[in-house]
């Protein structure tokens, strides 16, 4: 009966080591888990934030060349036309000059809202994300080099100027990609809002782009503009997917925004 | 064996100060559930003493043992309830106070009555422990950590009570069938009892001496 009992004792205390040993184990594994998860999460960060600084620097690049090639050398033109408007003696000649060099001066001028635009697109800020992108679809449309139909249901809200220009940029890089690399004929674009969520769907006709495409290239090297989609996806809190088209070659961009964020 | 028996039984006693003398000296101002455990092994520290010696001068206390196990059920279920606070726990814990409550009412004059030793309470005691102890386990394995479990307070104090109601709960069972048949065999059993409780202290122990005072606290 002693015997008995104890195999019983041991039995139970057996079994609490059972339980106390797999807690341990299993508590690693998942901390283990856990901790490379983190460190994969990291690198995706530096990543998007290396990606966004070197995005930056070439925009910097890009409007320092804009400045410097069409700015900087017509007013260089203008100077030279005022300079020999004052060395003219003909009323006349002075007066030539002076329109000519008016006539750089409107080109300036329109040259400096292109680049002020590029950078803060006026249609965004004054009438919000719907009329900016019905404006980038009537500017490809105009084109000719493609179709585009921009289909808004419902009231779209305004959001934050600074949540409205990154799903703008969003938008524009996803056309601009179609545009380069789909060869697409046609383009839907649809916007939309349910369950205190954005929705914006570009659908093209052209050559495909999958969500294993999109989360492969954004982590090579490269893929500058895809980083800054994924970037500007997570200061949103948003969600993006890739799919593929109804006729199974085009693709379909699908951006979730929520809109009760603060 | 008798006077072994005490020996024993006095050590056991005793080693409730390994973990008692840290945590009160480092864990005496921690909040919450951690000073309400420190408070119950202090109680029993006191019951266990006050039973040993009564014990050696030939009282009674049979009684005192009967009191010290429902007081014991009922402060590790408020405990637990504490450490536990998900619903599914919560309610498991509610339903055994209620089914602890109706079993003490239909026993009481039995427990009550000074001659006879009731070691079916204890036995359920000791039960009821090792579902709270594999609950708080299961809650851990569920909770989001960023610490491992083993450097926490409470894994030790939860191991340290887990094997000693573990180890306690077949001794609890056969303790009143044994009692009048076979003398010898319940102060064997009796010693191995204090074994685990010596066994349990110096486990709790560690948590109390060798962790850091604000780990506790990361997961309640």
């Amino acid at each position: 009966m002693e015997q008995v009992i104890l195999m019983g004792i041991g039995g139970m205390l057996l079994f609490a080591i059972g339980v106390i040993i797999f807690v341990l184990v299993h508590q690693r594994r998942v901390m283990h888990y856990r901790l490379n998860l983190q460190k994969i999460k990291e690198e995706q960060q530096k990543l998007l934030l290396h990606a966004a600084i070197e995005s930056a620097e070439i925009e910097r690049r890009r409007i320092a060349g804009d400045l410097h090639d069409e700015v900087g050398a017509s007013l260089s033109t203008i100077r030279l036309y005022l300079m020999q408007a004052g060395k003219k003696q003909n009323a006349g000649q002075k007066e030539s000059v002076t329109e000519a060099a008016k006539g750089i001066l409107d080109d300036v001028v329109k040259k400096v809202r292109q680049i002020s635009h590029r950078l803060s697109p006026e249609m965004l800020m004054n009438f919000g994300l719907k009329d900016a992108i019905q404006n980038v679809a009537d500017k490809l449309n105009n084109s000719g080099e493609l179709h585009v139909s921009f289909q808004a249901s419902g009231n779209i809200a305004r959001l934050q100027p600074e949540r409205e220009l990154a799903v703008y940029r969003i938008v524009q890089e996803v056309i601009g990609n179609m545009l380069k690399h789909a060869a697409a004929k046609n383009m839907d674009i649809h916007m939309k809002e349910r369950n205190n969520r954005m929705i914006i769907l570009v659908e093209d006709d052209g050559k495909g782009f999958s969500q294993e495409q999109f989360e492969k290239f954004k982590s090579l090297p490269g893929g500058l503009g895809l980083k800054n989609i994924q970037s500007r996806v997570d200061i949103l809190g948003a969600n993006i997917n890739f799919t593929s088209g109804h006729s199974s070659t085009g693709t379909v961009m699908c951006l979730t925004v929520p809109l009760d964020i603060l | 064996m008798v006077a072994f028996l005490y020996d024993f039984e006095l050590m056991a006693c005793m080693s409730f100060l390994i973990p008692l003398i840290p945590a009160w000296i480092r864990f005496r101002n921690s909040p919450g559930a951690i000073r309400f455990f420190i408070i119950i092994l202090s109680i029993v520290f006191v019951f266990s003493t006050i039973g040993h010696y009564t014990g050696l001068y030939g009282i009674r206390n049979l009684l005192l043992y009967s009191v010290l196990y429902i007081i014991e059920f009922y402060l590790f279920s408020i405990l637990f309830k504490k450490l536990l606070p998900d619903k599914p726990s919560s309610r498991v814990i509610t339903l055994l106070l209620v089914l602890f409550t109706v079993y003490i009412m239909f026993s009481l004059k039995r427990l009550l009555s000074a001659g006879s030793y009731d070691s079916y309470t204890p036995a359920i005691l000791s039960l009821t422990m090792i579902l709270y102890c594999i609950l708080f386990f299961n809650r851990q394995l569920k909770m989001a950590q960023d610490i491992f479990i083993y450097k926490t307070v409470w894994f030790w104090i939860v191991t340290g009570l887990l094997l000693y109601f573990a180890g306690s709960f077949i001794i609890f069972l056969v303790t009143n069938y044994f009692m009048e048949r076979d003398n010898i065999l319940i102060r064997n059993l009796w010693v191995l009892l204090q074994v685990f409780n010596i066994g349990e202290n110096l486990i709790i122990s560690i948590g109390f001496l060798f962790l850091n005072r604000k780990r506790w606290s990361r997961s309640f």
